[in-house]
């Protein structure tokens, strides 16, 4: 798969949230994207996802415009979504019943890979800001899609959760997924991804593909 | 899918709680009206006992079961029923296209108004039913005597249960479908409207403002202007023809749910309901349908 944007502005009340973006994001590769608060990352997955709409330039997807909400896509972004009432099996399994790819094995297997009791029957409401972090990238992972989005996936982890977590998107890597994550944590960075764009009030200021850190360091 | 959302939203602590603070409101309301119903009919002499199917016309009719009951408890529920507010990016994703979502957030509102309607209509029948005993579906006799009073304006205190003239044209299951139909579409144009607001304005608080302004505007037209009529001399006309009078009452939300006295004429009123609240409920739709297709979605409280 390969994701194209060409000059991808977003404006709201006259203010650019996004200014002349453009990149190639290719399937097999992990993309990263820094930047200070407000410089324009969310907005810019929002727009890839296609939940925002952009002001002018275009995105293409293997070719063809993307107008619409993007396809086969998992994602973690602002905060993790899940229903506090709810257990993390019966969470997933309201997520599952839309396309029906994903089965009761699947969602057991998928908590499991990040490190949750898929029998626990605590309600998430309950859970540590931790374990929500966990279950919004299990939800991501839940249909195996080809595109994960991923906005500070690894905040709130502890130590041995967050080098486990970095493992499952280096595998997802390796089985040829398009991931895009966007991290304050320079760790993530340079373990993580292999291209880096540096953004900077709704620009991208800097692309660093043999070097990640440079991106970071600038 | 609605299923689905029917069943979370309604396994939402705070909905559970909502619902069960309007049904404890209810449940006494309807006891004591039932009480009263039964004294009042049982004045008239031959007039037959009141039914559960008159109680449902009379509590669908009822302005004070609306102002103080059913639409107070819609406006508590309007963050529940225009969005899902827990995992609503994962849902419209999950819809794949924005037509699906939009059709998806439409058909919510609509399920979530019937279903709200419906649960009142269940409470009626159960509670009327025991107090009643009567199921029948015919027309009691002291419908048409209290009609026949209130044309002689003989006994205005009978114009409680707000049965308008030529009601009795219907069949009572008819009568009472339309009923039921007009408050639906009433709740559902409330809905829409709110969901719309707060699509547009990026807040759930102007959603459920929109409504309250239009409940308070109503309830200011029929009260303070005898029943929604604005009336003004102009002084530029003949004497005889000065007196103007406009009626204001059809451009509230009150024919979305109630007549305005036992004068008017029920088929006049309930087309109009109807028609009216269909349109609305279409115009409404189709504002979501657009923002869906061109708007920015999933931050609807990005302010709050």
């Amino acid at each position: 798969m390969q994701i194209k944007m060409n000059n991808v502005c977003k404006k709201v009340k006259g203010a650019d949230l996004l200014s002349d973006i453009s990149l190639t994001m290719e399937s097999g590769n992990i993309y990263g994207f820094v930047g200070d608060n407000g410089a324009g990352k969310t907005v810019l997955f929002k727009i890839l996802l296609g939940l925002m709409k952009k002001t002018s330039g275009s995105i293409t997807i293997n070719g063809a415009e993307l107008n619409d909400l993007l396809q086969d896509v998992g994602f973690v972004i602002e905060r993790p979504e899940y229903i506090p009432y709810y257990s993390a099996f019966k969470n997933l399994a309201v997520i599952a019943a839309y396309h029906k790819k994903a089965d009761h094995e699947r969602i057991r297997e998928v908590l499991t890979m990040f490190g949750l009791d898929p029998e626990d029957k605590k309600t998430v409401g309950k859970y540590s800001l931790g374990m929500k972090q966990k279950l919004a990238l299990a939800m991501a992972f839940l249909e195996d899609p080809a595109v994960l989005i991923l906005d500070e996936p690894l905040s709130a982890l502890d130590e041995s959760s967050v080098s486990h977590a970095r493992e499952k998107i280096l595998e997802a890597k390796m089985q040829g997924k398009l991931i895009v994550v966007a991290s304050h944590y320079k760790e993530d960075i340079q373990s993580l991804c292999d291209v880096v764009y540096k953004m900077k009030a709704g620009r991208i200021v800097a692309e660093c593909r043999e070097e990640p850190m440079n991106a970071v360091n600038l | 899918m609605i299923k689905r959302q029917l069943e979370t939203t309604l396994r939402k602590p705070s909905v559970q709680l909502k619902l069960l603070v309007i049904t404890f409101l209810f449940i006494p309301s309807l006891i004591e009206q039932s009480g009263i119903m039964e004294t009042l009919t049982g004045e008239i002499r031959n007039g037959g006992k009141p039914t559960v199917a008159i109680m449902l016309l009379y509590t669908f009719n009822y302005l004070y079961f609306y102002v103080d009951i059913f639409i107070v408890g819609f406006i508590l529920l309007i963050p529940d029923i225009i969005r899902d507010e827990h995992i609503e990016k994962q849902s419209i994703i999950m819809n794949i296209a924005r037509k699906k979502a939009a059709v998806a957030a439409i058909s919510r509102i609509v399920c979530f108004c019937a279903a709200y309607v419906a649960w009142f209509v269940f409470l009626t029948v159960v509670i009327a039913g025991l107090w009643f005993r009567d199921f029948s579906l015919e027309w009691p006799r002291f419908i048409s005597i209290i009609q026949r009073r209130v044309s002689r304006q003989t006994d205005f205190y009978m114009e409680f249960i707000m049965l308008p003239d030529n009601c009795l044209d219907y069949p009572v299951p008819i009568a009472v479908f339309l009923v039921l139909l007009r408050s639906t579409l009433g709740f559902i144009f409330l809905g829409m409207l709110a969901s719309l607001s707060a699509l547009l304005t990026k807040k759930i608080k102007t959603g459920v403002g929109i409504v309250i302004f239009l409940l308070v505007a109503a309830l200011f037209l029929y009260y303070d202007f005898d029943g929604g009529f604005l009336r003004y001399f102009d002084g530029s006309a003949p004497l005889l023809n000065a007196r103007v009078t406009i009626d204001l009452i059809k451009w509230t939300i009150v024919p979305f749910f109630t007549f305005r006295s036992m004068t008017d004429n029920f088929t006049d009123w309930i087309q109009y309901g109807i028609f009216m609240g269909l349109a609305l409920c279409l115009i409404t739709g189709a504002g979501i349908w657009c923002y869906y297709q061109k708007g920015d979605l999933g931050d609807a409280d990005q302010n709050e």
